[in-house]
C-alpha cells in the first residue's frame, strides 16, 4: 500500500521535473537564479511537505523510503530548494511546536513561506566555534552556512543550553538582533548564508524542544539521522545522473572517427562508474526502509554516497574533457551540488571515521 | 524435520522454515575444516549429505525433481543461518549453484531426472571446464574439440583453472564441435562429462596461497555419450553464458554471506588488540569505509537474490556483482592483511596465517569468473549500451 503511494508519488514528481525543466529556459532559470519558484509551489501542492508529517497533525506518514525515492528524484533532476527543511525538519517538529509555530510552519507547509534549519552540526569537522547559546530567553551565536538563509523568513536553531545540554527553538527572521550574511557560492542551487543571532529574545512559544538531556538529544540526534539519509539518496541521484548524461556523451562524441565510447579505456571508466551509482542506489533506497537506524549505521551510508558521487562526479569531468570545465557544461552543476552535500553533515572521511569508531569500540554491531 | 516430513506436510513461511534451520543446525555436528585443504573433501561431501537427508538442499529446486520447491527468501535464510552457525557450504557448490541451474533450465527431461537429484544429493559433484591455456578472457577461442562419431562425442583438449576438479565426479565441458562455424562461438556445444571416463586426467596445480584448489583437466580421446549433450549441437555458448551468469551473481551472493563472517571476525580481532584503547583514526576510518562497501554490496545483492528467482540470469547485472565481489573481498583481505605489519609474510599463528592465505586468494577475484576488465567491459556495452569497442 504504502509503497504504491511512494511510486506514485515519485512517478508524478518524476512527470513534473520532467515538464518544467523542459521548457524553453526553465533549468536555466531554475539555475540561474538558484531558484524555481514553479518548482517549489507545484512539489507544495503535490503534497511533499506532508510525506513525513504524522496523519494525527494532517500528513500523509509515508515514511522514510517514499522520503528518501524523492530526494533521489531531487538529485537526479538537480531541483533547487530548502527541501531537508520542509520535507523532514518541519514534520519531525510539528508536534512539538506551539501553536504559534504551527501556524508559521502551516505556512510553510503550502510553500509560501521558507523556514530553514539552522544546526551548527551541519558543518562537521568545521564546527562552528560561536555556537549558538540559549540562556534564559537570550539566544546569541553564530551559525554557519545555512541553506537559503537570506531568503527565509524563519528558522529552526539548534542551540546549546549548556554541557551536552541543548534546546530546539524557532527564531522569527525579522526579530531584533537576527541577520544574515550571504556566502559566495559555486554551487548554484544552494544559496547559503551565515546566521548571527545577537540577543535575540526566545519567548517561551518559541521553544520547540526545551533544555532536558534525554528527550531533546534523542530527538535532534533521529533528526540528524533522518537528514543524512536524505543527503544520500539526493547524492544518488546526483551520481544516477553524472553517469548517465556520460554515457550519452560517450555515445555522441567522436574521435579517430568513432564515438568515444567504444574505446576500452573510457569503456573502463563508466564501467567503474555503473559499479559506484548502483552501489549506491541499493544502498540508500534499502537502507531507508529501515525502522530507526543508528547514526554510526547512518554515517557509514552518508559517507559511500559522498565518496561515490564525488568519485563519480570526477570522472564525469574525464569523460567529458575539456567542455567540462566551462560553465557551459550544465553537468557541472550536478557536480558541484555533490560537492556540496559531500561536505553536510559530515564528509566520507569523517562518516567513515564515525562508523569505524563505533564498530571497534563495540557500540555498532555489523 | 526431515527431507521426507517436509516435502509432504505444508510450506513453511520463511521465518519458520529460518527458526527450523536454527534449531537443527544447532543440534547438528558441524565439521571442523582441517588446516589441510586436501584433508576437506570427504568431510564437505559428507556434510552435504547429512544436509540433504536432513532437508536442506534444494531449497528452491522443483519438487518433481527432488528439490523442496521453496522459495529465494527460504534459501537466503538458511544461508544466513549456515553462515551465522559458522557452518561450510556443501562439497557441492558447483553444481549447485553454477552448473546445475544450467541443467535445469536447457536439459531434457531425461538429462534432468538423471542429473539434478544426485546433484542434490551430493552423490555427484561437479566441476566446469571452461577456461583453457591459450583461452582465458577470450573464451570463445577455446580449442578443445569434439568430434560427432556415431552415437557418441569425442572430445580431446586441455583445461585450466578447473576448481576442485580432483574431486568432481563430473565436469561441465565448452568444446569446440564446429571448426567451420562463421563466427567463433557458433559452433562451441556444451557436453557434461563424467570425470571416471577413460581419458580423463586431472593435474593439481599448487596456488600461491599453498592450496591446490584448481588443477589442469586434459581430455585425450575422450568418449561421451551423445545424449550428454546439453541444449543443441554447437548452440552451447548462451548456455556458457547462462553458467557464467549464475557464477557471477549466485557465487557473488555467497561469498558476500563468507565475507561478512570474515569481516566480523576481523572486527572481534581488533578489538581484542585494543585492549581498551580509543581506536586510531586511521584505522576507524579504514574499517569504517570497509563496513560501508560490505553493506552497500549487501543492499544490492537484495535486488540480486530476486532477480536470480525471477529467472533474469545472465544478465549484465551479474557483472555488477561480480565487481562488486572483487571490491570487497580485496579490500576485506587486504586491511586484514596489512594488519599484520611486518610478520606479513611470516605469520605467528594459524590465524595470521589464514589471512595471509585470504589475501592471496583474495587477489585472483578480480580474474577468476571473467576479469574485472572483462565485467567493466560487459557493463559498459550490455548495460551502459555503449558502442562495442577493440
Amino acid at each position: 500500500m504504502t509503497s504504491e503511494v511512494t511510486e506514485d508519488l515519485s512517478r508524478a514528481a518524476e512527470d513534473l521535473f520532467r515538464r518544467e525543466l523542459a521548457r524553453p529556459g526553465g533549468r536555466q532559470a531554475a539555475h540561474n537564479a538558484g531558484w524555481s519558484e514553479e518548482l517549489w509551489r507545484a512539489t507544495a501542492s503535490a503534497g511533499w511537505f506532508d510525506v513525513l508529517l504524522s496523519e494525527e497533525h494532517g500528513g500523509l506518514d509515508l515514511g522514510s523510503e517514499a522520503a528518501a525515492a524523492l530526494f533521489t528524484l531531487l538529485g537526479r533532476y538537480l531541483v533547487p530548494g530548502p527541501y531537508l527543511d520542509h520535507l523532514v525538519v518541519i514534520p519531525a517538529l510539528y508536534r512539538y511546536a506551539s501553536r504559534h509555530v504551527r501556524d508559521r510552519f502551516d505556512l510553510a507547509r503550502t510553500g509560501s513561506q521558507l523556514i530553514v534549519l539552522a544546526d551548527p552540526a551541519a558543518c562537521g569537522r568545521s564546527a562552528a566555534t560561536d555556537v549558538p547559546m540559549l540562556v534564559g530567553e537570550d539566544l546569541t551565536g553564530t551559525v554557519p552556512l545555512v541553506r537559503f538563509g537570506a531568503t527565509a523568513s524563519g528558522f529552526v536553531v539548534i542551540a546549546r543550553t549548556g554541557a551536552n545540554r541543548g534546546a530546539v527553538v524557532f527564531v522569527d527572521g525579522a526579530a531584533p538582533g537576527v541577520t544574515t550574511a550571504p556566502r559566495q557560492s559555486f554551487d548554484p542551487v544552494s544559496a547559503q548564508a551565515d546566521l548571527r543571532l545577537d540577543h535575540v529574545r526566545v519567548s517561551g512559544d518559541a521553544v520547540l524542544l526545551p533544555s532536558d538531556e534525554v528527550m531533546t538529544n534523542a530527538t535532534v540526534r533521529r533528526l540528524r539521522t533522518t537528514l543524512r539519509l536524505m543527503i544520500a539518496a539526493e547524492l544518488a541521484g546526483l551520481a544516477r545522473y553524472l553517469l548517465d548524461s556520460s554515457v550519452a556523451y560517450a555515445k555522441l562524441r567522436k574521435q579517430f572517427g568513432r564515438p568515444i565510447g567504444s574505446f576500452q579505456a573510457v569503456q573502463q571508466i563508466l564501467g567503474e562508474m555503473a559499479v559506484l551509482v548502483h552501489g549506491a542506489e541499493a544502498y540508500s533506497a534499502e537502507f531507508a526502509a529501515r525502522p530507526d537506524p543508528d547514526p554510526a549505521e547512518t554515517a557509514a551510508l552518508k559517507g559511500f554516497a559522498s565518496r561515490t558521487a564525488r568519485q563519480v562526479g570526477e570522472s564525469a569531468l574525464q569523460v567529458h574533457g575539456g567542455i567540462a570545465f566551462t560553465e557551459e557544461l550544465e553537468l557541472n552543476r550536478w557536480f558541484l551540488r555533490a560537492l556540496t552535500l559531500q561536505g553536510l553533515y559530515g564528509d566520507d572521511i569523517e562518516s567513515f571515521h564515525e562508523t569505524g569508531n563505533a564498530l571497534l569500540k563495540g557500540t555498532l554491531q555489523p | 524435520m526431515t527431507r521426507t516430513s517436509l516435502s509432504a506436510g505444508r510450506q513453511p513461511d520463511v521465518e519458520e522454515f529460518r527458526r527450523q534451520a536454527r534449531d537443527w543446525l544447532f543440534d547438528a555436528e558441524i565439521p571442523t575444516l582441517p588446516p589441510d585443504y586436501a584433508d576437506r573433501p570427504p568431510l564437505l561431501r559428507a556434510w552435504h549429505r547429512t544436509l540433504y537427508q536432513a532437508g536442506w538442499i534444494g531449497i528452491q529446486w522443483p519438487r518433481d525433481l527432488g528439490g523442496l520447491g521453496l522459495t529465494v527468501g527460504h534459501q537466503l535464510a538458511f544461508n544466513e543461518e549456515l553462515l551465522r552457525a559458522r557452518a561450510p557450504h556443501p562439497a557441492g557448490a558447483i553444481g549447485l549453484e553454477v552448473v546445475g541451474p544450467t541443467i535445469l533450465k536447457y536439459g531434457t527431461p531425461e538429462q534432468q531426472a538423471r542429473f539434478i537429484q544426485p546433484l542434490l544429493a551430493g552423490d555427484e559433484i561437479w566441476c566446469q571446464g571452461f577456461s583453457e591455456p591459450e583461452a582465458g578472457s577470450d573464451l570463445a577461442s577455446l580449442r578443445t574439440s569434439a568430434d560427432v562419431e556415431g552415437n557418441e562425442l569425442v572430445i580431446t583438449g586441455h583445461k585450466v583453472w578447473t576448481s576442485w576438479a580432483t574431486d568432481a565426479d563430473w565436469c561441465a565441458v565448452l568444446a569446440r564441435t564446429d571448426p567451420a562455424a562463421s563466427r567463433p562461438h557458433r559452433g562451441i556445444s556444451y557436453i557434461l562429462v563424467d570425470m571416471r571416463s577413460a581419458g580423463v586426467t586431472v593435474k593439481p596445480i599448487v596456488m600461491v596461497n599453498g592450496d591446490a584448489e584448481f588443477n589442469e583437466v586434459l581430455f585425450d580421446q575422450v568418449r561421451v555419450p551423445a545424449a550428454n549433450l546439453l541444449g543443441d549441437l554447437n548452440d552451447g555458448w548462451a548456455l556458457a553464458m547462462d553458467t557464467l551468469g549464475w557464477e557471477r551473481a549466485g557465487y557473488s551472493i555467497r561469498r558476500r554471506g563468507d565475507n561478512e563472517i570474515v569481516f566480523r571476525d576481523l572486527l572481534d580481532h581488533m578489538r581484542q588488540a585494543m585492549e581498551g584503547c580509543e581506536p586510531d583514526a586511521h584505522m576507524s576510518i579504514a574499517v569504517g569505509e570497509l563496513y560501508a562497501q560490505l553493506k552497500a554490496f549487501e543492499a544490492l545483492t537484495t535486488r540480486t537474490a530476486q532477480r536470480l528467482a525471477d529467472g533474469q540470469v545472465p544478465s549484465p547485472l551479474d557483472s555488477l556483482d561480480k565487481l562488486w565481489l572483487t571490491r570487497t573481498e580485496q579490500a576485506l583481505t587486504s586491511l586484514a592483511f596489512d594488519l599484520l605489519c611486518a610478520s606479513r609474510t611470516a605469520p605467528a599463528s594459524d590465524e595470521e596465517r589464514e589471512r595471509v592465505k585470504r589475501f592471496l586468494y583474495g587477489r585472483a577475484a578480480s580474474v577468476y569468473g571473467g576479469s574485472s576488465q572483462i565485467q567493466n567491459t560487459l557493463v559498459a556495452e550490455r548495460l551502459l549500451g555503449l558502442p562495442r569497442g577493440r
